[in-house]
């Protein structure tokens, strides 16, 4: 047979070829030949496959010898058909086709594994972000997120605002209060003497101990009052803590870098001077220029000369 | 009861905090040797004082106000805000339970105290050494309803390290109620605790005469 060995340009093609009957008539062949876009139908293809199958079979009974037979029949017979056939090999039946190597498949498979699958990749991941991004789980936890970190934000910028105004409404009036009570004005120097003398290092010797400076107003003042000599000018001072220690000394008017390295002697005289001082301040007129001591405190204008001129 | 664990250990410093702990520190560690403390509870076998210290945060004064002026007289109303991060006081604690006793005695850090402070100082003052005829120093009794802190294990291998403890009903009145003892003694009237200035400032002043 004829269909088992000729190949055209398609199985499509040579399926139609053999449905038509009569191999030899290519007018008939030629007038009926549909139209190239329906060749590639597939019930076609399944069709010519099967008869190509069919007709394999067929040549393998008769042992090859139809094609001989064709071309001694009617040689001529092919010749019109050629003209719109082409005839690309005469298989038979027990051929065995050997994959041979072609750069152009070569080359279409390096790309399809470069370029091709990547983006198939790229795309399936796409995909399902997409996927994942437009579900009703992932939009409602996206929503709680950007809800839960804009009330953050809005928390935290209004607890900058609160603390912000609080600090300002404490320094403004602390100020207002500094500048009409001299109260809140001793309470100032009060807090910080206390955080000085709270705790003192007493490690060091010399000039490296820690030095308590009484500014040079308070100093100046305190001078000034104590230019007339205290009658009781010799003074035991007795301090105890714990279990009993005394400390007896004899202090000369160093009050200004007095040196703070015995810690109850220092306890004691920071304690004393701080109350006193402390009396002095609410008592005494602040000028321009220096503390005017007030004959309404006769304790602490006493105890400063005392601290001043025991000798 | 044991005695109480008192280590002292002199510090490196001086100052104010040295002094007024060891001034404190003899009155807290009686009132951890009074009976009462073993009836508040009976699964406690002994909670003695292991170390106290103030702080290295000094108090604050907030406010001042002079009433009763006289020549001299005076009333001085301070407003004293205690508020410290570093106040420690370490006790030491030992259940006596069955069910507890293979565990070892557990210290327990009172801590992160704040305390508003009152204080009311009267004075008279006299012309000669110490200067000070009277001194008093009163603070209102119920101000310690107004003390928080928080109690912690001190123990690094406790799993509780970090907890406050003072949130377990019962512990913060416990500790609340024993400042209370402490200070009872010192009470002159319902309202009021009062201490001698006179004798605060200058311990044995009365036995120096010039």
């Amino acid at each position: 047979m004829l269909d088992g060995s000729v190949m055209m340009y398609g199985v499509s093609q040579s399926s139609y070829y053999n449905a038509t009957g009569s191999i030899g008539d290519h007018r008939y062949a030629y007038r009926q030949r549909p139209p190239k876009h329906r060749l590639t139908h597939p019930r076609r293809v399944r069709k010519g496959l099967k008869q190509l199958s069919r007709a394999g079979r067929s040549a393998a009974k008769d042992g090859g010898n139809e094609t001989d037979t064709i071309v001694k029949k009617d040689p001529s017979s092919l010749a019109p058909a050629s003209k719109f056939l082409t005839v690309l090999s005469v298989p038979t039946a027990t051929a065995v086709v050997i994959p041979q190597f072609s750069f152009r498949t070569f080359l279409a498979s390096t790309l399809n594994y470069i370029v091709l699958v990547p983006l198939k990749v790229l795309l399936s991941f796409l995909k399902l972000l997409a996927a994942l991004l437009t579900s009703p789980p992932s939009l409602s936890l996206g929503t709680h997120l950007v809800v839960f970190l804009y009330l953050t934000h809005l928390i935290s910028q209004r607890a900058t605002a609160i603390k912000r105004a609080s600090q300002l409404t404490g320094f403004k009036e602390a100020i207002s209060s500094i500048t009409n009570k001299n109260a809140v004005e001793s309470l100032v120097w009060v807090n910080g003497v206390v955080e000085k003398a709270w705790r003192v290092d007493g490690k060091g010797d010399g000039d490296d101990r820690v030095k308590f400076d009484v500014d040079e107003f308070t100093m100046r003042a305190m001078k000034q009052e104590t230019k007339v000599k205290y009658p009781n000018a010799t003074g035991l001072v007795g301090v105890s803590s714990g279990g009993g220690s005394v400390c007896t000394t004899t202090w000369r008017a160093r009050v200004q870098r007095y040196p703070l390295a015995n810690r109850f002697l220092s306890a004691f005289f920071i304690h004393t001077v701080c109350v006193a001082l402390v009396l002095e301040l609410l008592f005494a007129k602040r000028s321009a220029r220096s503390i005017r001591f007030q004959n309404t405190a006769p304790f602490t204008r006493s105890f400063v000369r005392a601290c001043v001129n025991l000798t | 009861m044991r005695k109480p664990n008192l280590t002292r250990v002199l510090p490196q410093y001086g100052g104010l905090e040295p002094y007024l702990t060891s001034l404190v520190s003899p009155a807290i560690a009686l009132s951890f040797e009074s009976e009462s403390i073993e009836q508040l509870d009976s699964n406690i076998a002994y909670l003695s004082l292991h170390s106290f210290t103030l702080g290295s945060t000094p108090p604050l004064f907030k406010g001042l106000r002079v009433t009763n002026q006289t020549a001299t007289t005076a009333d001085i109303h301070l407003d004293v805000d205690f508020t410290s991060k570093t106040f420690s006081l370490i006790l030491a604690l030992k259940l006596s339970s069955l069910s507890h006793v293979m565990l070892p005695t557990t210290l327990l850090e009172v801590t992160d105290v704040s305390l508003p402070l009152p204080l009311v100082m009267s004075y008279e003052t006299g012309l000669h050494y110490p200067f000070l005829k009277s001194g008093n120093i009163s603070v209102e009794y119920n101000v310690v309803d107004e003390l928080t802190f928080k109690v912690r294990p001190v123990d690094e291998s406790s799993g509780m390290r970090g907890i406050d403890l003072g949130n377990i009903p019962g512990v913060t009145s416990f500790i609340k109620e024993n400042v209370r003892a402490v200070v009872e003694d010192m009470v002159v009237s319902p309202n009021y605790l009062h201490v001698s200035g006179r004798r605060a400032i200058l311990p044995r002043c009365c036995d120096v005469r010039l």
